[in-house]
């Protein structure tokens, strides 16, 4: 028990910790690659939402630091 | 062409968290003896050996290729933002910069205060067994995923060995000084090409047709890294106003 326990925090951890929009863009990434697979815009599509991905998570960061710098 | 992106991309992961597993080896081993650190370690590569021959036939021979992309693609675009966020927060100067001689004295100061053992000692074995063993799964999680998508497992594993024995060589020669590996700089280059493969291979498993094949992985990462390289000008600058705004008020 303690070692399924063990395993499924290490799983925890690695996919989601402390950054869980990064977890659920991913999904949403392979959603939009799933609905869109066909489509000849799909290879533009699917590197620009990384990218908002990656802009967000950051962003929420970046707030984060200043907002609790200033308040500080 | 795909090939040397992912002897590179496995090279240079591997060699982050093998300069990691050092700093922790060679805190133990110069605090408390190499016997017992050596036995954690050797124990520790066993059981990751144990690991890849275990999952790496399975995976290659029982897994349909697209499902395996598709899972592979979506681990890696998490493992690989996960990465570039931190090296992106890092470089901006919103995160501390990981400092490997700081870590080393930290280990150094912790393991020192444990009374020390005559013949086997289990602290030795297990801080060693446990630095070696945690960071080692993440090279066989990479190691893993990067081969077994491209089919080329024995090339990924080969270049997470010849990361390996690089730096155990450079970290045996410099002893401490692994502060001067630009590791900021490595962990955002890997960042770069794992959310690059992840994106090429989760899109190629769900059925995307991408143009010029194998040969996106390459504007895939030019892509990201000039997004990246403006999402930390911008944010430098954020910082610099907010500081410049502080100091003006005070």
């Amino acid at each position: 028990m303690k070692y399924l326990a063990a395993f499924f925090r290490f799983w925890y951890d690695f996919l989601i910790g402390d950054t869980p929009e990064v977890f659920l863009g991913a999904v949403l990434v392979l959603l939009v690659a799933y609905a869109m697979a066909k489509s000849t815009e799909a290879p533009a599509i699917l590197p620009a939402l990384v990218i908002v991905i990656l802009v967000l998570s950051v962003g929420f960061a970046v707030i984060r630091s200043l907002t609790s710098k200033q308040g500080g | 062409m795909s090939s040397s992106v992912l002897f590179i991309a496995v090279f240079l992961a591997s060699s982050v968290e093998a300069v990691e597993a050092l700093t922790i080896v060679l805190a133990s081993g110069l605090t408390r003896g190499w016997k017992s650190t050596f036995q954690g370690v050797a124990a520790a590569l066993g059981t990751l050996g144990i690991l890849v021959v275990a999952f790496g036939p399975a995976l290659v021979h029982y897994v349909p290729i697209k499902t395996l992309r598709i899972v592979v693609g979506g681990l890696l675009l998490i493992y690989g933002l996960q990465w570039l966020r931190k090296a992106i927060l890092r470089q901006a100067g919103f995160k501390a910069k990981h400092d490997e001689d700081k870590i080393f004295d930290e280990k150094v100061a912790e393991l020192s205060k444990a009374p020390k053992a005559v013949g086997y000692d289990s602290t030795a074995f297990t801080v060693s067994f446990k630095g070696v063993f945690l960071e080692g799964l993440e090279v066989v999680i990479i190691v893993l995923t990067l081969g077994t998508s491209a089919h080329q497992i024995g090339l990924a594993a080969l270049s997470a060995l010849v990361a390996i024995a690089v730096v155990s060589v450079i970290g045996a020669a410099v002893s401490k000084q692994l502060s001067k590996v630009p590791e900021n700089t490595m962990k955002m280059g890997v960042g770069l090409m794992l959310i690059s493969f992840g994106t090429f291979w989760a899109g190629e498993g769900l059925g995307v047709n991408w143009p010029g094949s194998d040969l996106s992985i390459i504007w895939l990462i030019a892509l990201y890294g000039i997004a990246s390289g403006l999402i930390i000008a911008y944010s430098s600058y954020l910082r610099k106003s907010v500081v410049r705004t502080k100091e003006s008020q005070a």
